[in-house]
């Protein structure tokens, strides 16, 4: 919202600077996003005529002008707006002169080449001008502006704008003006507020006016007159100051007044032309306030035709809709030069509705924007009341009907019941942390028209209608802090019980991975918790077993990931150019069935598959040693059904690490379908850690296996076997004859080739004997070792190399 | 072990003795010292004896090696001699292998927020990213016509929702990480001291300075007598020990449905202490988090006993990083480009 300071300094004086204004106002009441003094930045801008409009050589949307500027030559201008055109009186911004971009900064125009096209200056957007709002078009000066003179000349805006973070203000409805910022500013600076109460109306009786409010449920309060004669041309240079400033464009006499009235109180208004409304074939008027029929649509101001449903409601005559209430008027209803008289409308609509209606056209109109918002049913009548008085003496119309005014119980209610809050001193100085005398904040507490009284040691206020935010003591302490200062409030130290925070067995368990994956060279990377078709394909997962959005951002976000794996191997892919060789890790959520499930996936690539599968599966019994875990390994079987990620592991390398059956590290190759799928060109091998079923099982703290006291006796073995023994079924085999006195077994080589014979490997191995009860002699670990390969041979026809 | 090196020293003397051709002998030494020889075969097996045994083997092992030398190089015609080999310490080192690895810089910011507050005793929580509309916004006083519930603003889940209260809340992806405070307060009583930290989203467009998802702080504290000058304390400590400098901060009124009053928090810029520079732009104060005292209705909604309140303040970390590694672009997070995340 765009605030004009020389309004300002109308309603509250004297008033401090601009500056000093907006500082105040962002410390103690809501965010001044910037300050622009207009006059400066519209002296730079000249006015130009647009001579000539052709089209831009190599660019389909951009357009080469000639302005003249009143200089010798015509200036070449490029220029992207749709509504430029020959005669038209435009704001130049020449070589050297600032502007504003969209997000308010200055920056200075240069000569500069456009796509090939020397451009000499640039043709000014409203917002460019610092005059805020639109800025899908050229600023249109008006026709008998002087070619070559300053644009403040031509508008003559002597203004400073105080731009006001909307968001700072969504739950004060009555900030939403200038007098409701006017009545903080009086308060905060001690000066007097100077608004006058706008006159009662002086009724007619020639035109027999109803309103018929069919839906009171949300609409609270509804005031109209039909005011006839009036003049409906341009408004007075004042009034289009102001409009200016805050950011709106003039537009006629009647649509500025309702315009001027709501950014004064914050109530929009609406003037219909009253040719336009009917009852019946007299001039009487009547207007019903109803919920949208279904089917029904209506053209609203900005040219669209907009289907309507009953959750909307309408302001209509007894023909049909007139407006989208609170929202936006209809065409055919709207002001316009030939219209002679208006039915004047102040009303206040339930601000849900409103809000629902608004986001469900999407038009998030001024007047939408306030209605949003609680406003106050008696600032209706204020505002109605002074736009009446505009409409008579500026635009030269007169009341011609009764005033019509319909009130919901509900707005009964809230103006006659009075509100009041009581807080205690000491309360507020424990909530606050500081000794607080109301005494002082009483000529304060009344500026902002709280109506306060102090008795002892409390505080009693009266809330007026328009601060309808203020309902509990702590809403009352906000106002009392903000008043003394948020800056004297100290900063002191939170007392209470110590107690030992124990970091969680999870955490603990996590942070260990962390540190030793990176230690061991792994990048961690962090993907979106959502992707698109691809990565679901690859995850083997069927669409139905994902967890879908609603309401995604774009296709590639629209699925919960079931599996880390996905995001990690489209990393590969965008990283593989560069870096064939990668360790990378990602901790995370997963999303399937009832449960959100945390995860820690390892991937590896490298030249070749074998290699890189043996060092993860060593880097994985490493992280297993160090956490104390000892689960056993199993290669699961195909007709297993399969487990979270198995889809995403080729089959013939699979291996599952489980505890208790359940399986807490699954690792392998990832299979060819999903790395062809996410484009995957180096080989890579990934870990998943189940983190929820790790972490059942781990035990930060473990005993360490008992030292060996004794010397052991280390012996070298190196078998021949048939391919088909696995070392799996070996190990066991050998450890089971060498009983607990064998401590050891270290396959260190595996060969295969000459001299042995085809299909036949050496498998190659330390083995370490070790008694706990003594030492151990030579000639008794050879005996072992004997035992050893005679099992082997028994077992799998072994034969020593 | 003493008696292996030995033998092997009086088995290499044997072996020579018969040997003349020099190509053998060489071929011998090789046999000897390579990789699968003999010596280093009795060399690695050092590594498993007692500590109190290794330094006397080790010493031995040292000897045996250069009695073995001198007879290679005796065998040879040689005269024993040793070669200092020539260093130059200004070569440059050799790259660890693999390279060392790198957190992710959220994780980082994370983890030392998590060690900064679990210093100051608070419970350090993550909770869920997939919540119902109860611990997202009603338990939060954001009723349903509320606008932080504009459907634009929230990612909404295809999944029954779960009837709470007598109506059915939908799922959403938490918008915050004060979904916590009600999740944290079905489980502790007060008073309780807790920050939840964890991933976020918003159904917003990105560009250099929006995300949908990203990662928030949320802290909050609640018991006896708690004050808005506490709040300053623990926010000031807190920006000073991640910061690792002092810090000016001051409050402005901020609109935060959950707290009452609610604030904006600005801290000193700490890039130029406060005299003004391109990031603050000029102001002197970077925005920092929103804040503010726990409103009654979530102190209801949490079942926090009568004259007990708190405070909760909610801060974005990947602003945080932004800030303190210089990062101009808040996509490169979640973009897994090595070559962003590398440079840590």
């Amino acid at each position: 919202m765009q605030l004009s300071y020389q309004w300002l300094k109308d309603l509250v004086s004297p008033l401090p600077s601009a500056d000093e204004v907006a500082k105040e106002l962002t410390l103690r009441t809501c965010e001044v996003e910037s300050v622009l003094a207009l006059d400066a930045i519209l002296e730079a801008l000249i006015v130009g005529e647009v001579k000539t409009v052709s089209a831009h050589p190599h660019a389909d949307y951009l357009q080469v002008t000639s302005v003249d500027i009143g200089k010798k030559r015509l200036l070449t201008i490029v220029c992207g707006a749709p509504n430029v055109r020959p005669g038209l009186r435009v704001a130049v911004a020449s070589a050297g002169s600032k502007v504003f971009d969209e997000k308010g900064e200055r920056f200075e125009i240069s000569e500069r080449e456009i796509r090939g096209v020397r451009s000499q200056g640039m043709l000014c957007s409203p917002r460019e001008c610092g005059l805020g709002g639109e800025h899908s078009g050229i600023a249109e000066l008006p026709a008998k502006a002087r070619v070559g003179r300053s644009v403040r000349s031509v508008l003559g805006v002597d203004d400073t704008i105080l731009e006001i973070d909307n968001k700072s203000i969504t739950h004060r409805g009555d900030l939403w003006s200038h007098v409701g910022i006017a009545r903080e500013l009086s308060a905060l600076f001690h000066r007097p507020l100077k608004i006058n109460a706008p006159p009662q109306i002086r009724e007619g009786n020639d035109v027999q006016f109803s309103v018929n409010v069919e839906s009171p449920e949300v609409c609270l309060r509804y005031m109209g007159c039909v005011i006839e004669g009036v003049n409906v041309g341009e408004s007075p240079k004042w009034m289009q100051d102001r409009l200016r400033a805050c950011g709106f464009r003039p537009i006629n006499v009647v649509v500025d007044i309702t315009n001027l009235v709501m950014l004064e109180w914050g109530q929009p208004l609406h003037a219909f032309d009253a040719a336009r409304v009917h009852l019946n074939d007299r001039k009487d008027k009547q207007i019903i306030v109803r919920r949208a029929k279904r089917g029904e649509s209506l053209a609203t101001l900005d040219g669209e035709q907009r289907r309507l449903d009953p959750s909307m409601l309408v302001i209509a005559d007894p023909s049909g809709a007139l407006a989208v209430a609170g929202v936006m008027g209809g065409a055919d209803s709207a002001v316009s030069e030939k219209t002679t008289s208006v039915v004047l409308e102040s009303a206040l609509f339930d601000s849900v509705s409103i809000r629902q209606t608004s986001q469900a056209l999407g038009l998030r109109t001024d007047a939408a924007q306030r209605f949003e918002k609680r406003l106050s049913p008696e600032i209706t009548e204020l505002a109605f009341r002074r736009a009446v008085e505009l409409l008579t003496t500026v635009a030269g119309g007169s009341v011609a009907s009764p005033v019509v005014d319909r009130f919901s119980k509900p707005a009964v209610a809230a103006m006659k019941s009075v509100r009041r809050l009581r807080v205690l001193e000491r309360d507020v100085a424990s909530f606050l942390g500081m000794d607080v005398s109301f005494k002082k904040l009483l000529p304060s507490l009344s500026g902002l028209g709280l109506s306060p009284t102090v008795v002892n040691d409390a505080l009693r206020v009266i809330i007026p209608s328009f601060r309808p935010d203020l309902e509990l003591p702590e809403d009352l302490i906000e106002e009392i802090a903000r008043l003394i200062g948020y800056a004297s409030i100290p900063a002191k130290p939170l007392r209470g019980i110590l107690q030992p925070v124990v970091e969680g067995k999870e955490q603990m368990l996590e942070r260990d991975l962390r540190m030793l994956l990176v230690a061991l060279g792994f990048q961690e990377i962090l993907r979106y918790s959502f992707y698109g078709e691809a990565e679901r394909r690859a995850s083997g997962v069927a669409a139905s077993g994902h967890w879908q959005l609603e309401n995604p951002l774009s296709e590639d976000l629209r699925y919960l990931r079931v599996s880390l794996l996905p995001g990690l191997l489209a990393s590969v892919t965008t990283n593989q150019k560069r870096n064939p060789v990668m360790r990378l890790f990602e901790r995370g959520r997963v999303f399937h069935d009832e449960e959100e499930r945390t995860r820690l996936t390892i991937v590896m690539t490298g030249a070749t598959a074998r290699e890189i599968f043996f060092e993860l599966k060593g880097i994985v019994e490493a992280l297993l040693h160090r956490l104390h875990l000892t689960p056993s390994l199993r290669i699961p079987s195909a007709d297993v059904t399969a487990s979270d990620d198995e889809w995403l592991f080729a089959l013939s390398t699979r291996l599952q690490w489980t505890v208790d059956r359940e399986c807490i590290i699954q690792l392998g190759e990832i299979a060819s379908s999903a790395s062809q799928q996410l484009g995957v060109k180096v080989q890579t091998v990934a870990a998943t850690l189940f983190l929820g079923r790790m972490c059942r099982h781990y035990q930060p703290i473990a005993a360490l296996p008992k030292a060996l006291k004794f010397p052991s006796v280390l012996l070298d073995l190196a078998l021949v076997v048939d391919e088909s023994v696995r070392w799996a079924d070996l190990e066991p085999i050998l450890r089971k004859a060498g009983g607990e006195v064998l401590r050891e077994i270290e396959l260190f080589d595996v060969y295969r080739g000459d001299p042995l014979p085809p299909a036949k490997k050496s498998m190659a191995m330390h083995l370490e004997f070790n008694s706990l009860k003594a030492t151990l002699s030579l000639p008794v670990a050879e005996t072992l070792k004997t035992r050893l390969v005679n099992e082997a041979k028994r077992r799998f026809q072994a034969t020593l190399r | 072990m003493k008696e292996q090196f030995q033998a092997l020293i009086d088995d290499v003397k044997r072996q020579l003795q018969a040997i003349k051709d020099p190509q053998l002998i060489e071929k011998l030494e090789v046999e000897v010292f390579g990789r699968k020889g003999g010596f280093t075969g009795l060399l690695k097996r050092i590594k498993d004896l007692p500590e109190t045994d290794r330094r006397a083997i080790g010493q031995f092992a040292n000897e045996a090696k250069t009695r073995l030398k001198d007879l290679f190089h005796e065998a040879l015609g040689q005269r024993p001699k040793k070669r200092e080999e020539a260093m130059d310490i200004t070569e440059p080192g050799h790259p660890p292998r693999p390279g060392l690895g790198h957190l992710h810089p959220i994780t980082m910011v994370r983890d030392e927020l998590a060690e900064i507050f679990r210093s100051m005793n608070y419970e350090v929580f993550e909770g869920p990213e997939l919540d119902t509309e109860w611990y997202v916004f009603e338990g939060l006083n954001i009723p349903p016509t509320h606008p932080a519930r504009d459907i634009q603003d929230t990612f909404f889940v295809k999944r029954d929702g779960v009837k709470h209260r007598g109506h059915i809340d939908r799922w959403v992806m938490r918008t915050h990480t004060s979904n916590m405070q009600i999740h944290v307060l079905e489980e502790r009583k007060p008073p309780v001291r807790a920050v939840a930290i964890g991933r976020i989203f918003r159904n917003e467009a990105t560009d250099a300075s929006h995300e949908h998802t990203f990662h928030q702080l949320e802290g909050f504290a609640v018991d006896r007598d708690i004050s808005v000058a506490n709040l300053i304390h623990t926010l000031t400590v807190m920006l000073e020990s991640f910061f690792r400098q002092t810090v000016k901060v001051r409050l402005r009124p901020g609109y935060f449905p959950f707290v009452e009053p609610g604030f904006e928090l600005d801290c000193s810029c700490i890039l130029c202490g406060g005299r003004g520079c391109s990031v603050c732009k000029r102001s002197g104060w970077l925005e920092m988090l929103g804040c503010g005292m726990i409103h009654p209705n979530v102190l209801n909604a949490m079942r926090v006993p009568e004259g007990m309140r708190g405070f909760a303040f909610g801060m974005g970390l990947d602003r945080l990083a932004m800030l303190r590694y210089g990062i101009d672009d808040i996509r490169l997070f979640h973009s897994g480009d090595l070559r962003f995340l590398n440079s840590f």
